[in-house]
């Protein structure tokens, strides 16, 4: 059996997003719901819409952060798992994952 | 007479009044042209005599709109540029995350050799980064200018990205702004545009026209064109909120298309300015066979198509010729600008080194050792001391403060007084017509076009000086 490859993230179908200086505002279309992302979840959510696969973002927050890979590591993982609960963001098999959604608001 | 810009404080007949006070012969008419005071003013024969002996003796004429004219002279505008002093104090942080590209432009002269593929490690460009913006905050400066060279930017972009989210967390840190702007052959990918579109601030694509020149003179390197990526790109950029503009490299084929291809820019894309510069010829470029344009034409035809930009709203740029500018130098080098190339290396310009050596210039400025950015104090003095204060041969063209002779590397300028090279003469041409549309009299530029004779000792005057102006019948 082949490997299916890491979990793949990328942002759900009906969210639309808008960046500004000062951040990045997330819109569920269906809901209207809507969440504003700044500091290092906006640096998140652009590497996720560039495809960024999640060890390479998370040695990225290390870097940017200067702290430990592992807590960098843990932030990315409460991140994630946090827009997946709240539906911003959908799961996939494969080592570069899909961004067939991004769309502005 | 018109006062483009208000003006300061009184200084009677001093000697920056002197050398900033220029005298133009458009045809039968003069073009007084005062930069420093941000005055313009079309006269006749008699007022430039009379200004000029009234300015050397310090009286009035009792001719009311001739006196008016001496007033704004004798009031003192802006001070003469001077070179930066004291510590260094960078207008803008340069980024070349890699000199390598994808594409294989006839004419690139930007290929090193010695570091092609070389590309920059996160660290150093986390502590060039930290290191500028810590000064932008400490010098009290609101916004940080944070701009990427190449090569192609966009061939290393994990360093882009890398750079565009520690300054965006560093400066929101620092509570001061920061813009980033992009220099790009605009081949990306669809979604890397839409990234581009909406993160960045500037962005300056290179296109030289339609298909036909684009993939002539742009090809990618296994030799398709580049033309159908760009085009699709830009509709993308258009979109967005980064300002774009574009810059068209000139050759002496495509000259004439110049007006045709503002036209369809316009028509095509949402653009802020359009950057009209011609080839800078290089071995590349003669051996694929482009070569410069005559100045001559180069200049009519920008301002065929700047007259289109402006029609649709948009910015004419030939970056020599913006008398907007009041500089000592005309790039990087004069503002304390510094670049940060792969290898760690602190530069003034962002050309190759190859390049500065064979002109017997060093604008190594220092490096990063150990985390740290480390300055040769000469090197910047050396840096600063390339101005146009030390280019007597500009010292009497009306375009001292805005080309300031231009590119300290390419352009070598002409031993004597008056023997103005293509540079300068298209520079002149250009810079005449955007003072003349400055003060809405753009009927005297296609008069000026329209004697060939006038046009050329227009262009050709040795000195432009005020107190130059000689008697005549």
């Amino acid at each position: 059996m082949s490997d299916p490859g890491p979990i793949v993230y990328h942002c759900a179908p009906t969210v639309c997003w808008v960046k500004d200086s000062e951040q990045t505002i997330l819109v569920e279309e269906r809901s209207g719901q809507s969440w504003s992302l700044c500091g290092p979840e906006a640096v998140v959510w652009d590497l996720l819409v560039l495809k960024y696969p999640a060890d390479r973002i998370v040695e990225f927050l290390a870097a940017l952060l200067d702290e430990p890979h592992e807590r960098a590591q843990q932030e990315l993982r409460s991140i994630l798992q946090r827009w997946e609960e709240i539906g911003l963001l959908a799961t996939g098999k494969g080592s570069h994952g899909q961004s067939g959604n991004q769309r502005r608001v | 007479m018109r006062n483009i810009a208000p003006s300061g404080l009184i200084d009677y007949g001093s000697s920056a009044t002197w050398h900033s006070v220029f005298v133009l012969p458009i045809v039968e008419h003069y073009l007084l042209y005062a930069p420093l005071h941000n005055l313009g003013a079309v006269i006749d024969r008699v007022a430039v005599q009379r200004l000029r002996d009234a300015l050397s003796m310090g009286r009035d004429t009792g001719v009311e709109p001739i006196d008016d004219i001496l007033a704004t002279l004798r009031i003192r505008g802006e001070p003469a540029p001077m070179p930066r002093q004291g510590p260094l104090q960078p207008a803008l942080l340069g980024l070349i995350p890699t000199r390598s590209c994808n594409l294989a432009c006839e004419y690139c002269g930007f290929l090193d050799p010695a570091g092609a593929n070389q590309v920059m490690n996160l660290n150093l460009a986390r502590e060039a980064i930290a290191w500028y913006l810590n000064l932008v905050h400490s010098s009290g400066i609101e916004t940080a200018e944070v701009h990427f060279f190449g090569g192609e930017p966009f061939c290393a972009e994990e360093v882009l990205d890398f750079a565009y989210h520690f300054a965006s967390l560093r400066s929101r840190e620092l509570g001061c702004a920061v813009r980033f702007e992009v220099v790009t052959n605009g081949t990306f990918s669809e979604e890397r545009c839409r990234w581009a579109a909406d993160s960045l601030d500037t962005i300056i694509v290179s296109l030289d026209g339609p298909a036909s020149i684009q993939d002539r003179h742009r090809p990618r390197k296994d030799g398709r064109g580049s033309f159908a990526t760009v085009a699709r790109n830009l509709n993308t950029l258009s979109e967005g909120s980064a300002e774009l503009s574009i810059r068209v490299c000139v050759t002496s084929e495509t000259v004439d298309a110049m007006p045709d291809i503002a036209e369809w820019l316009c028509q095509s894309y949402r653009l802020v300015s359009v950057c009209f510069e011609p080839v800078q010829p290089t071995p590349q470029s003669t051996a694929a066979g482009l070569f410069p344009p005559d100045p001559w034409t180069f200049a009519l035809r920008f301002i065929q198509a700047a007259d289109i930009l402006e029609c649709h709203g948009v910015e004419p740029v030939y970056a020599a010729a913006d008398i907007t500018a009041r500089q000592v130098s005309f790039c990087p080098v004069g503002q304390d600008g510094v670049i940060v190339t792969p290898d760690g290396t602190l530069n003034a310009c962002y050309l190759v080194r190859s390049d500065w050596e064979a002109r017997g210039l060093n604008l190594c400025l220092g490096r990063v050792e150990e985390g740290v950015p480390w300055f040769n104090d000469e090197a910047v003095e050396a840096a600063r001391r390339l101005n146009v204060w030390n280019k007597p041969f500009c010292a009497r063209c009306f375009c001292r403060w805005h080309c300031a002779g231009g590119c300290h590397v390419h352009h070598e300028l002409p031993a004597s007084p008056g023997t103005y090279d293509p540079l300068c003469i298209q520079t002149r041409l250009i810079a005449t017509r955007n003072i003349l549309n400055s003060l809405e009299r753009d009927d005297l530029t296609s008069f000026l076009w329209q004697h060939p004779e006038a046009l050329a000792r227009m262009a050709g005057q040795p000195s432009d000086l005020l107190i130059d102006f000689e008697e005549g019948p």
